[in-house]
C-alpha cells in the first residue's frame, strides 16, 4: 500500500474553468477577480502551510552575527553549515545559551569553531551562534516559494483533495464583492482551508484563535447585519430563513458555551 | 522574477470589492472614500500587523548611554520590541522585560546603585524609552530587536512594496475593507466590516503562531 500522496498539475486556465463552474453562469466576477482570489488563496496557503518552499544560499558577515533571509522562513526551516545542521532555537533560548551570542565569533576562545545554533529574528531574519567570522554560505532548507499564477499555462502541483479545498476557498473569498449572504453560504469553503491548513501545520491547532473556531464556529456572523447581494445597505436588508436558522443555531451553540458546555 | 505587491495592487484588489471602478486606487467616484484615506487605513493596517505578530524584525541600537543614564530612548521606527541586549562595547548581556514591581523585587536598590543591567522597565515615562534596572556603571548601549514602522504609501505610479511579506496581503486588504464599511455614512456595512474584522483577527492569531513554527517540527 502505497503513502505517497497523489498530486495533480493544475495550470491557471484550469483553475479559472475550475472556479467559474462553481460559480453561476452569468458572469458577475471578471477575469481579473478570479486570478486575484486563486492567487490570494495560494499565497494564504503557503502562509498558513508552507506548501511551496526552497531552499537558498545566504551570505554570512564577519560584522554581525545576523543574516537576511530572502523571502519568509517556513515551517520547520532547516539550517545547515557546510552540510552540518544547526539547532534552531527561540531568540530568548539563545539568550540563556549564550548571553554573549552578539560578540561571539566562531573559532575564537570560548566559543565553537563553527555555527551551533541559529534563531529566527521574526520571519526574515535569523542570529547565528557563534557568528560567522568572514563571508560564508549557509544554506537554509525552508523559505517560502509561493507561486503566482498569471498565464493559462502556468501550473501548481498540488493534491486533489487539497485543490478542492482551495476551489472552496476562492469561490468564498469572491463572495465578498456580492455581499454578507453569499458569504454566509460560502462559509463552508472557509471553515474547510483553516481545518486543512490546520491538518499541515499542527500549530494553528494549539492556537486559541483555532479553538474557538472549532468550538463556536466561525467568529462571523453572530451579530452581523445579512446584506443580499449587491446591496450596500445592510441594515434594511432581509435574512432568509435558512441563514435565520442557521444563525439562531450558531447563536445558541455560543450560549451554550459561554453556559460551560450544558 | 514575481513583482511585489504594492500598495497601488492593493487598493486595485480593494476597489473590485467595493465596486468602484479599479484603477488601482486613483479615483474614488462614488464619493464614499477618497485615496488618502484608503492610504491611510493601509499604513495603519500595516503597522499594526507588524506591531502584533512580530513577523518582519530589525536590529536597532540606541545611543551611547553614560554610566549612571537609566533611561534609553529607542530609535524612531520602533513599534514593538521582541528582545533587548545590553552591550558594554566588548560583551553582550540579554536583559529581562520587568515591571518596576519586579525591578523592586529582584534588586531594592536599583535605583540608587549603578550595575551592570539585568533588565529593562518598559515604556515606564515615555512609549519609545526603557528604563535600565540597574542603571550601567559602565558606557555602553541597548541592541533592540523589534518590528519597526513599515513603508509609507504614496498611491503613485510607481508603487511602493509593502512590507509585509506578500503571503500577508490578503489580510492587510480585509483590514483596509474592515476600515472601509466601518467609516460611518452610506458605506457603512456591518455584515462586511464583521467578517473582514474576524479575517483580520485571524491573520494575527495565525501569523503568530507561525513564529514559533519555524523552529519547531
Amino acid at each position: 500500500m502505497s503513502y505517497t500522496q497523489p498530486v495533480v498539475t493544475a495550470t491557471f486556465a484550469e483553475l479559472q474553468a475550475l472556479v467559474r463552474g462553481r460559480l453561476e453562469s452569468v458572469p458577475y466576477w471578471t477575469d481579473t477577480d478570479i486570478q486575484q482570489a486563486i492567487n490570494d488563496a495560494l499565497r494564504l496557503w503557503s502562509w498558513l502551510t508552507s506548501y511551496w518552499r526552497k531552499r537558498v544560499n545566504v551570505a554570512t558577515s564577519s560584522s554581525t552575527p545576523l543574516v537576511v533571509v530572502p523571502g519568509t522562513l517556513a515551517q520547520s526551516t532547516a539550517i545547515t553549515w557546510a552540510r552540518e545542521p544547526l539547532v534552531g532555537v527561540a531568540l530568548a533560548e539563545l539568550a540563556l545559551l549564550a548571553p554573549d551570542w552578539w560578540y561571539a565569533r566562531m573559532g575564537t576562545a570560548r566559543h565553537p569553531s563553527r555555527p551551533l545554533f541559529w534563531a529566527p529574528v521574526g520571519l526574515s531574519l535569523l542570529a547565528l551562534y557563534p557568528g560567522a567570522d568572514a563571508v560564508y554560505q549557509l544554506e537554509v532548507d525552508g523559505v517560502r516559494e509561493t507561486p503566482v499564477l498569471f498565464n493559462g499555462g502556468d501550473a501548481i502541483d498540488i493534491g486533489p483533495e487539497e485543490l478542492d479545498t482551495l476551489l472552496g476557498y476562492v469561490v468564498h473569498s469572491l463572495a465578498l464583492k456580492p455581499g454578507s449572504a453569499l458569504l454566509t453560504r460560502t462559509l463552508p469553503g472557509l471553515e474547510a482551508f483553516v481545518r486543512a491548513a490546520a491538518t499541515r501545520n499542527p500549530l494553528i491547532r494549539q492556537t486559541r484563535w483555532y479553538s474557538t473556531v472549532v468550538k463556536e464556529g466561525y467568529p462571523w456572523p453572530q451579530t452581523a447585519n445579512l446584506a443580499e447581494p449587491g446591496s450596500s445597505g445592510p441594515n434594511t436588508s432581509r435574512q432568509d430563513g435558512a441563514e435565520d436558522a442557521a444563525g439562531a443555531a450558531r447563536v445558541a451553540r455560543v450560549a451554550r458555551v459561554a453556559e460551560g458546555g450544558r | 522574477m514575481i513583482p511585489p505587491i504594492t500598495d497601488r495592487r492593493l487598493l486595485d484588489a480593494v476597489q473590485r470589492v467595493v465596486l468602484e471602478p479599479a484603477d488601482f486606487g486613483a479615483a474614488w467616484p462614488s464619493g464614499l472614500w477618497t485615496t488618502a484615506e484608503v492610504l491611510a487605513y493601509l499604513s495603519q493596517r500595516q503597522d499594526r500587523f507588524l506591531k502584533e505578530t512580530l513577523a518582519v524584525c530589525a536590529h536597532l541600537q540606541t545611543a551611547l548611554l553614560v554610566p549612571g543614564d537609566g533611561t534609553a530612548d529607542i530609535p524612531a521606527p520602533w513599534l514593538a520590541t521582541l528582545s533587548v541586549m545590553w552591550d558594554s562595547g566588548t560583551a553582550g548581556r540579554p536583559l529581562l522585560p520587568l515591571t518596576r514591581r519586579e525591578a523592586d523585587l529582584l534588586q531594592p536598590d536599583w535605583q540608587q546603585t549603578p550595575g551592570s543591567p539585568l533588565g529593562y522597565i518598559p515604556e515606564e515615562y515615555a512609549t519609545r524609552q526603557v528604563t535600565l534596572v540597574p542603571a550601567p556603571d559602565l558606557p555602553g548601549f541597548l541592541h533592540v530587536f523589534a518590528a519597526v514602522v513599515g513603508q509609507t504609501f504614496t498611491g503613485l505610479d510607481t508603487g511602493v512594496a509593502i512590507t509585509v511579506p506578500d503571503e500577508c496581503a490578503p489580510y492587510l486588504g480585509y483590514g483596509v475593507l474592515a476600515d472601509m464599511f466601518g467609516k460611518q455614512g452610506r458605506g457603512y456595512d456591518e455584515g462586511r466590516r464583521a467578517y473582514c474584522e474576524a479575517r483580520w483577527d485571524e491573520g494575527v492569531a495565525l501569523t503568530q503562531a507561525l513564529l514559533k513554527a519555524v523552529v519547531i517540527s
